[in-house]
């Protein structure tokens, strides 16, 4: 199973090129059963990495473009009257989906927002007084645009919380984008992608997620970076939810790098894209300055 | 590990070695300073470029040769001061031949050396706490020098530092031994300062004319009024028709230990004084010194003397009685009634005199009225006097300074028959009201008369009869406008730079005091009086040794020390490096920049590295067990691994 991963990520190489670090990221985030955003300017591949993600997972996936007419129950769905049989019908919306793509989820009003809120963190939606579950699993890959740029309203810190994980791609190094010039005539770099794993593959492996190990140690180390981070008052404090992520997150990178127990680094390598928008949501998924900081100062025994 | 050494340290041991040279350029000819400043020199450009270090030959031979010329002039230095000069031509090539870190070992003890040596010179406030910078800045040096990078010390915690070290340097001040030292520092002959053994006229005024203190005088119990200030500290009963000399056979004499009941008539006085370097054995005291500390004895004609002479300043504790001298020994009068054949016309105003009167009070009061009646002046610059001086003084200039009028009174009871000698010392001194000390300086210098009448040795201070300000407010009061600026240096002038000036010398005097002045008896009384505190003191000690624990419980729940056993063994195997791992950083990561500064063992550190993790994170014993044996096996590796600085 583990090696079907690796060939999931390898081929996701081949699609996001020289980005190895934040794939590897965001397949923990969905292995970790977490939603993820991902910050960046136009043009630097999110939609694409989002695309492919939701692709390789094997998953049934919807795409939704976020505007800022974009309704809520243009997310969940209407019912409609059925002349014939004289009843409502409700018509499910494109939340119904295993995996969601928001793309330019600050595009969307409020309202529309805290509808997806909603479907995000309880896994099921409410229209016309009845609650309908979503189908499982249910992830949530958005994309956003900075926050500087117009005609954007900011997710609340509520609603950034909801996301286990913010990757920020970032421009793409001199080699890979010669790399991404010269492979360009070839047609969409989707068809890479070959690789995919199959739902139940994915689920399985989340199962033994549960079975990583996890030394005292550790916790007493992650603890000490969420505590770092609530006596200090240049930052928000980390909330229990968010060292319960930092947990999932970690176990997640032991287990794709090949490992039954969670080490140290693990924790570290997850924590910058964890922590940084719940310690600071201004601030751009590009800086991880906040999260960078705890980690220098905060003393690791191991 | 190779460390070569930063130019900073090179030029940081240039420097204290430039301030060691030249405070001690007392124990160093002057060529020799140069010398050892060429060698200096010598080696500084060295750091500059790349060349090779300097070949020991070459530097062995050039030690070799100044060795041999300081051997030549050891007779002149004498042995103490060639042992520094060996010191520091060891020090100084040793200065020339380093490059790395491991060769500053031995000069820097050295340093530490020499810079004690410097207190054998100094004893001043000012000195002793330049010597205490360089201390603490060679100590700094040294610290640098050995530290790790991250531990390098900012100034701010050198601060700190120090004043946690400051209650160890007080304590050890106060409690520690003060031994009696080992052997005596074989000192090179010194200049002598203060009253000579020789009076010649004119010899007191060129000394007046320095502003130099000679001693301090503090009174515990009343102060004698000033013009009963009379500061005995020789004795002149030589006349040879021009000076007057200390007697040949004086130290000879054996001096008649005094009672204190015997003088019960005289105001007893008691007194601390604190002498400057003068060089000479002799002190001084008031009156008939009845008890005195260890640190002096008495000699003839009831002065004091020290052990060895003043080449420290020296504190001697003195009950004295104010009353006429009496004799000491038999053969005094017989010396001072010697005469001489100069000073013809002396002699006969001295019979003349004597013709007049039948008492020696009467005399006295003669030769009294003959210097207030005729015109005699007070000069400090009288005109030069030929072979004949007490004739020439008398009858022709009649102008004089008090060694003047001391020396002509003594002729002319001599000449009268009375047996009559000259004093020389202090008198007076100004008092400082809110320092309750008296400062005598060498201005206050001053010779005065003692004859021998009914047994006991009585003063007469003929400069009393001819200025009796002298004696009543001190020298400026009797001297003219010109005569008190010729006293005064420029500065003295200005009076901001006076005070200055008084300000120093009174916390010179504090220093003295407190500090030198620190013997046994006073750490014994310091104790005395603590045992007086004892309850107090044992509260205080409780007190602080629970502060203490507490202080210490604190820390300990702060940060944890029992780390689990993987981290434990790590910690200890890596000991050396692990200074240089940044805090936040973990050990897996810490490993990898080890592997890639000791390419040569990425195995072995890999192999470390995955049974670390197994055995911390994953509680594998059997890793566990392989990780000991591993690091175990590899000490020696581990231990020699890299870091580059």
């Amino acid at each position: 199973m583990l090696a079907q991963l690796h060939q999931v990520e390898q081929s996701l190489n081949q699609v996001i090129l020289g980005k190895q670090q934040q794939i590897r990221l965001a397949l923990c985030c969905l292995l970790a059963d977490g939603h993820l955003l991902l910050e960046d300017l136009p043009g630097l591949g999110k939609t694409t990495l989002a695309h492919a993600l939701a692709n390789s997972l094997g998953l049934s996936y919807r795409r939704v473009q976020f505007t800022s007419d974009l309704l809520p129950a243009d997310l969940t769905g209407i019912s409609i009257y059925d002349a014939r049989s004289q009843q409502f019908h409700f018509q499910p919306g494109p939340v119904f989906s295993q995996v969601l793509l928001a793309d330019e989820i600050n595009r969307a009003s409020p309202k529309t927002q805290s509808a997806l809120l909603e479907a995000m963190e309880e896994r099921q939606v409410s229209t016309d007084g009845q609650t309908r579950p979503l189908p499982s699993p249910f992830f949530v890959i958005a994309t956003q645009n900075p926050l500087f740029h117009a005609g954007t309203s900011a997710l609340p810190e509520s609603q950034l919380d909801r996301f286990l994980m913010r990757l920020s791609l970032g421009f793409p190094e001199r080699a890979a984008e010669h790399q991404l010039l010269v492979d360009d005539s070839k047609g969409s770099r989707l068809q890479f992608l070959t690789q995919q794993l199959d739902g139940n593959t994915l689920q399985s492996l989340q199962q033994r997620l549960g079975s990583v190990t996890v030394s005292d140690a550790v916790i007493d180390y992650l603890l000490s970076l969420v505590d770092a981070s609530r006596s200090r008052n240049d930052m928000l404090p980390l909330s229990p939810r968010a060292s319960k992520a930092l947990l999932r997150a970690s176990k997640a990178h032991a287990l794709i790098t090949g490992r039954d127990f969670v080490t140290a680094d693990d924790v570290q390598q997850v924590f910058p894209s964890v922590a940084e928008h719940r310690l600071d949501p201004r601030s751009s998924a590009a800086s991880h300055s906040h999260s960078e900081l705890l980690l220098e100062q905060t003393v690791c025994p191991l | 590990m190779l460390v070569l050494l930063n130019r900073q340290a090179i030029l940081s041991f240039t420097i204290i070695l430039l301030a060691i040279i030249v405070l001690l350029h007392q124990a160093l000819p002057l060529w020799y300073s140069a010398i050892l400043v060429l060698l200096l020199a010598y080696r500084w450009p060295l750091q500059r470029t790349t060349a090779k270090v300097n070949k020991l030959k070459r530097v062995n031979i050039i030690a070799a040769v100044i060795l041999l010329l300081l051997l030549i002039s050891i007779n002149q230095s004498g042995i103490f001061h060639f042992m520094l000069q060996i010191l520091l031509l060891s020090a100084v090539s040793r200065m020339v031949l380093i490059r790395q870190r491991h060769d500053s070992h031995q000069l820097l003890w050295v340093l530490y050396f020499l810079l004690a040596c410097c207190f054998i010179f100094y004893q001043s406030i000012l000195l002793s706490l330049l010597v205490l910078a360089l201390l603490l800045f060679t100590l700094y040096q040294h610290y640098q020098l050995y530290a790790s990078k991250q531990q390098r010390l900012q100034v701010l915690q050198l601060g700190k530092a120090l004043l946690l070290t400051f209650p160890v340097w007080i304590s050890l001040f106060l409690l520690f031994p003060r031994l009696q030292p080992l052997w005596r520092i074989p000192t090179a002959d010194a200049a002598v300062t203060g009253l000579a053994d020789s009076l010649d006229p004119g010899s007191i005024e060129s000394l007046v004319q320095s502003d130099t203190l000679a001693f301090r005088a503090i009174f515990s119990g009343p102060r004698p009024a000033r013009q009963q200030l009379y500061w005995r500290a020789k004795v002149y009963e030589d006349f040879d028709g021009r000076s007057w000399n200390v007697n040949r056979r004086f130290e000879a004499r054996q001096p008649t230990t005094a009672q204190t009941n015997e003088y019960n008539n005289g105001l007893r006085i008691d007194y601390q004084v604190i002498t400057e370097v003068s060089n000479q054995r002799s002190l001084f005291a008031l009156g008939i010194p009845v008890q005195l500390t260890h640190t002096v004895r008495p000699v003839a004609a009831y002065l004091v003397e020290a052990r060895r002479p003043v080449s420290q300043r020296l504190s001697y504790q003195l009950s004295s009685v104010l009353s006429a001298i009496p004799e000491d020994n038999a053969t005094e009068q017989q010396l001072n009634s010697r005469t001489v054949k100069a000073n013809p016309q002396t002699r006969a105003l001295a019979n003349e005199l004597a013709a007049k009167t039948s008492s020696t009070a009467e005399l006295i009061a003669q030769i009294s009225a003959l210097f207030r009646q005729q015109p005699y002046f007070y000069s400090l610059n009288p005109p030069r006097l030929g072979d004949n001086s007490i004739d020439a003084f008398l009858f022709d200039s009649r102008t004089g300074f008090c060694s003047h009028y001391a020396s002509a009174t003594a002729v002319l009871l001599r000449e009268a028959g009375v047996p009559a000698r000259v004093v020389g010392g202090y008198q007076g001194g100004v008092w400082h009201e809110e320092q309750q000390y008296l400062e005598v300086r060498q201005r206050e210098a001053h010779a005065w008369v003692e004859y021998f009448d009914s047994g006991l040795w009585h003063r007469f201070d003929p400069t009393a009869v001819i200025a009796p300000e002298r004696v009543l407010a001190g020298l400026d009061a009797v001297l003219s406008a010109d005569e008190q600026t010729q006293l005064q240096a420029n500065w003295r002038r200005f009076s901001a730079v006076n005070y200055i000036n008084q300000q120093l010398l009174h916390l010179d005097y504090y220093w003295s005091v407190w500090v030198l002045g620190f013997d046994e008896s006073q750490q014994y009384n310091l104790w005395q009086q603590l045992k007086a505190f004892s309850k107090l003191l044992a509260l205080l000690g409780l007190v602080i040794l629970l502060m203490g624990l507490g202080w210490w419980y604190l820390r300990y729940q702060r940060q944890p020390e029992n780390f689990p056993a993987p981290v434990r063994l790590i910690r200890r195997y890596f000991r050396k490096l692990i200074q240089h791992k940044p805090a936040g950083q973990n050990f897996s990561q810490f490993i990898n920049t080890v592997q890639r500064y000791n390419p040569r063992h990425a195995i072995l550190l890999e192999t470390i590295d995955s049974l670390y993790q197994r055995a911390l994170f994953a509680s594998d014993q059997t890793a566990l067990r392989q990780l000991k044996q591993h690091l175990k096996e590899n000490r020696k590796i581990l231990t020699g691994l890299n870091w580059p600085e």
